[in-house]
């Protein structure tokens, strides 16, 4: 019984021992059932000895799912027991997957190769069922600093550790009026830094940043359903529409690098918000004062201060009308004023100076600055100045008014002014002109009109279409100059009839031995247009085994070395041939000629 | 001989209205060196009424109504002068100045409207005729390159031909699209400047419509509409509205 127990506890241990060593490979799934809204976190741990090496390793594959975040992060455990040290290298891929649809969809298995050993992980199945509604919303808890802009029903996604969110303090305003948009961003992960791919597009819109884009610092916790998370405002601006109707503001886009260990791996991902809509109003028709300028929105008021109230009769005073409150303070402006309202003075063209403030409403002033001079001594007056407005939150049409204001003049100018009323300022841009050009003669120019008769088009069309000659032209040149199998038979054959007339020439002149030269000539020359090499310095019997590879008939072959046989022959033994034999020898000649060009050789034949 | 006779009275009668231009031209260069400006613009006015276009006159007249003190025809007739002729040192120069004086006069601006489409501000440099003769240049040196190539046997030639070649075809693509630019500019993009000093533009082809924003001296806009006298127009940050033909100086 001793024995036994012994035996399985060494087999235990000897168990442990290699499981010690194995690498560990698995796949984990954050939940297997989600819904459209929610991300899917895919974990896949590798577990391996720190003597063992990675040689491969292929990531999970799901086509049906969007891959949102991968990130790598990796441990090393040493271990000492029993005086023997160990290390083990823990590494953790981490996807982040997101459904386009529900059902069913499959990751599958990763790979690795650790070793010499080959791994592979389960392949993993999620189940994504459609939103369901009430998971999506805010909770109502206020949170300092952050909430006050958000309306309460206003949805949040909270299917990602990291998105963001864009809202308008309202849904609909009045032309011209502050509509604040705010840009934040969620996050659960460690921001490293991120950037704006693409700003929103707020043509339809007068703007000013409120935040300006990078410069946020300050982070805040807000928990969204039941998650926690850091939050920071990216972009805020104050929009005041300039037409009415439904206008669209674009998605904020940005580039979002996360830390995803301690061990300094980081990922970038990219989130865009949603776009957002403005209804914009047109402002009422009724109760519109005639003067109004539909710059002036907003709630606003007018004030006018004079330098001194006392002046002598050549001194100019300075009038500052203040133009103030809450709107679009830089489009905001003041009619012209009337000459004729400031009687006894001349007014002089004003300069104006913006300050803004850009809180959470934009606020601020412009100063009008005017000079007068006074036209005649004694008491005079400067009129009130009114300013017609619309305020959107009373939505009603409102004038401000600044008070009408009393000026001493001692004595009288001594600046007369016949122009009375004017208010012409010095031409100061008189005075930087270049001169004008004092030519005797003004020529009209001519025009463009390359274009538009026929030497613009001459131009065009004519480079493509001398080259395209010149290609067809060297074509057509190499065309006829090419020796083509046709016209080489035709030379060959003018050759033979040629030697074959000089042939029966010397059969006329009873001159066997030159007659049968000519005749061996003709079947060489023949036989050398045919083969397309010299064959006269073969034997015969060289000559034959070359016709025959070549493709010649036995027969062919055959007739061709007996007549160069019987030519060599009678050559050298001329009295042995008569009229009668050379008229036979020149038929058999002219056949053996057709016999040359109608060979089919192998080149052919194939 | 009849025909003699009728040449010599055409050549007379058009020698005689150059003639007269010229005298009117250097009548309103006088009134001008004079101080006498409102002479000076309607003299030369009276040229540009005969269907004149030169650079000269629209110069000066620009430096006429500039010194009038009305920024708006000036930088009208500035812009129809440089327009003729793009590379003109003192057009530029002054149709600046005039562009600064319409800001500094204390009117409030519209963000974005005084800055053009950035292909218009790539392709408006330069003349429809500079482009064109560049592009048939190298439209030309293309063609030729691909001549000599087809005769040159490959060696170091050849390779010089080559390398030559792919220089042409950027050349060629890059005027071509600068040349297509501006010829869609010329033709197709019709460009105003506002004349008055201020001016409302309204929500529609009527007086009685509302007012949107207003417009002030010397503001380039595209006109993209025209009902009767009134044109709507186009803003380069995407405003529009309608204006009176009167008050724009079509370009």
């Amino acid at each position: 019984m001793k024995t036994p127990t012994l035996a399985v506890l060494c087999v235990l241990l000897g168990t442990t021992t290699v499981h010690a060593d194995a690498a560990r490979f698995e796949a984990r799934l954050s939940q297997e059932n989600v819904t459209l809204d929610q991300m899917i976190e895919v974990v896949i741990t590798l577990d391996r000895d720190g003597n063992q090496a990675l040689e491969s390793y292929r990531p999970p594959q799901a086509p049906d799912l969007e891959l949102l975040h991968s990130g790598t992060s990796e441990q090393m455990q040493m271990t000492i027991v029993n005086g023997r040290q160990s290390v083990r290298v823990v590494e953790e891929h981490q996807y982040v997957f997101r459904a386009r649809k529900k059902g069913a969809f499959q990751i599958s298995a990763a790979s690795a190769r650790v070793g010499g050993q080959a791994l592979q992980t389960k392949p993993l199945v999620v189940h994504v069922a459609p939103i369901q509604k009430n998971a999506m919303t805010l909770p109502q808890q206020p949170q300092p600093g952050l909430s006050q802009s958000l309306p309460p029903s206003e949805p949040v996604r909270a299917d990602d550790e990291l998105f963001i969110d864009a809202s308008c303090d309202k849904p609909r305003a009045y032309l011209g009026q502050q509509v604040t948009c705010t840009w934040r961003l969620f996050t659960r992960a460690d921001i490293i830094k991120n950037r704006a791919t693409s700003e929103p597009k707020l043509e339809d819109f007068w703007s000013e940043d409120l935040l300006i884009p990078g410069s946020y610092t300050a982070w805040d916790r807000q928990v969204v359903n039941g998650q926690d998370y850091v939050v920071a405002t990216v972009l805020k601006k104050a929009l005041f529409p300039l037409k009415a109707g439904k206008l669209t503001i674009t998605p904020l886009g940005m580039e979002i690098t996360t830390m995803q260990s301690m061990f300094g791996a980081n990922a970038s991902t990219v989130r865009q918000s949603k776009s957002l809509s403005i209804e914009a109003r047109p402002l009422p028709v009724a109760g519109r004062p005639p003067a109004f300028d539909s710059a002036n929105i907003g709630q606003l008021g007018l004030v006018a201060t004079v330098d001194r109230t006392t002046i002598r009769g050549d001194e100019a005073i300075t009038l500052r009308l203040t133009l103030s409150g809450a709107g679009n303070i830089r489009n905001a402006r003041l009619a012209r004023l009337d000459p004729k309202s400031f009687d006894g003075w001349k007014l002089f063209d004003p300069t104006t100076k913006e300050t803004l403030q850009r809180s959470d409403v934009v606020r601020g002033e412009k100063l009008y600055t005017i000079l007068l001079m006074p036209k005649r001594g004694g008491t005079l007056t400067i009129p009130a100045v009114e300013l017609p407005y619309f305020d959107p939150v009373a939505e009603k049409y409102q004038i401000a008014k600044s008070a009408q204001l009393t000026i001493h003049v001692e004595g009288e100018p001594t600046l007369a002014t016949t122009t009375t009323g004017t208010t012409a300022p010095e031409n100061l841009l008189a005075q930087q002109l270049r001169p004008i050009r004092s030519r005797n003669t003004v020529r009209s120019h001519v025009g463009d009109s390359l274009w538009r008769g026929r030497l613009g088009l001459l131009l065009l069309a004519g480079p493509p279409s001398l080259w395209l000659l010149i290609l067809i032209a060297d074509r057509l040149r190499r065309s006829l100059g090419q020796e083509t199998e046709g016209r080489k038979r035709r030379r060959a054959r003018r050759a033979a009839n040629k030697r074959i007339r000089v042939g029966e020439y010397h059969i006329k002149a009873n001159r066997p031995s030159a007659f049968f030269a000519e005749s061996a000539r003709v079947i060489y020359e023949h036989l050398e247009y045919r083969l397309g090499q010299k064959v006269e310095a073969y034997t015969l019997a060289e000559l034959r085994s070359v016709l025959e590879s070549r493709g010649f008939s036995k027969e062919t072959a055959e007739a061709v070395v007996k007549e160069l046989e019987s030519c060599d022959f009678a050559r050298f033994a001329p009295s042995a041939s008569g009229p009668g034999e050379m008229k036979a020898a020149l038929r058999r000649v002219r056949t053996l000629i057709e016999w040359i060009e109608q060979a089919r050789l192998g080149k052919e034949a194939a | 001989m009849i025909r003699l006779v009728l040449a010599a009275l055409l050549f007379s009668s058009v020698a005689a209205a150059d003639a007269s231009k010229d005298t009117l031209f250097h009548d309103a260069n006088d009134a001008y060196f004079h101080g006498r400006y409102d002479d000076a613009i309607r003299v030369y006015e009276e040229i540009a009424a005969r269907g004149i276009r030169a650079e000269d006159l629209f110069f000066n007249l620009g430096n006429a109504y500039a010194k009038a003190g009305k920024l708006g025809p000036a930088i009208y007739n500035y812009e129809r002068a440089l327009l003729l002729d793009p590379g003109q040192d003192d057009v530029a120069f002054n149709l600046k100045a005039a562009r600064e004086a319409a800001r500094q006069k204390g009117e409030d601006r519209l963000v974005g409207a005084e800055l053009s489409s950035r292909w218009i501000r790539l392709v408006e440099p330069y003349t429809v005729s500079t482009l064109s003769w560049t592009f048939l240049s190298v439209w030309i040196a293309l063609f030729g390159l691909l001549v000599a190539l087809h005769f040159v046997q490959p060696g170091f030639l050849r390779v010089g031909l080559q390398a030559s070649l792919a220089f042409v075809v950027v050349g060629v693509v890059a005027s071509g699209i600068l040349l297509g630019g501006r010829l869609y500019l010329a033709e197709r993009v019709e460009q105003a400047v506002v004349l008055p000093d201020s001016v409302q533009v309204r929500e529609g082809p009527d007086a009685n419509y509302t007012s949107s924003f207003a417009v002030h001296a010397g503001l380039k806009i595209l006109i993209t509409e025209k009902d009767q006298d009134w044109l709507r127009v186009r803003l380069a940050n995407g405003l529009e509205g309608w204006l009176r033909e009167q008050d724009l100086g079509r370009l």
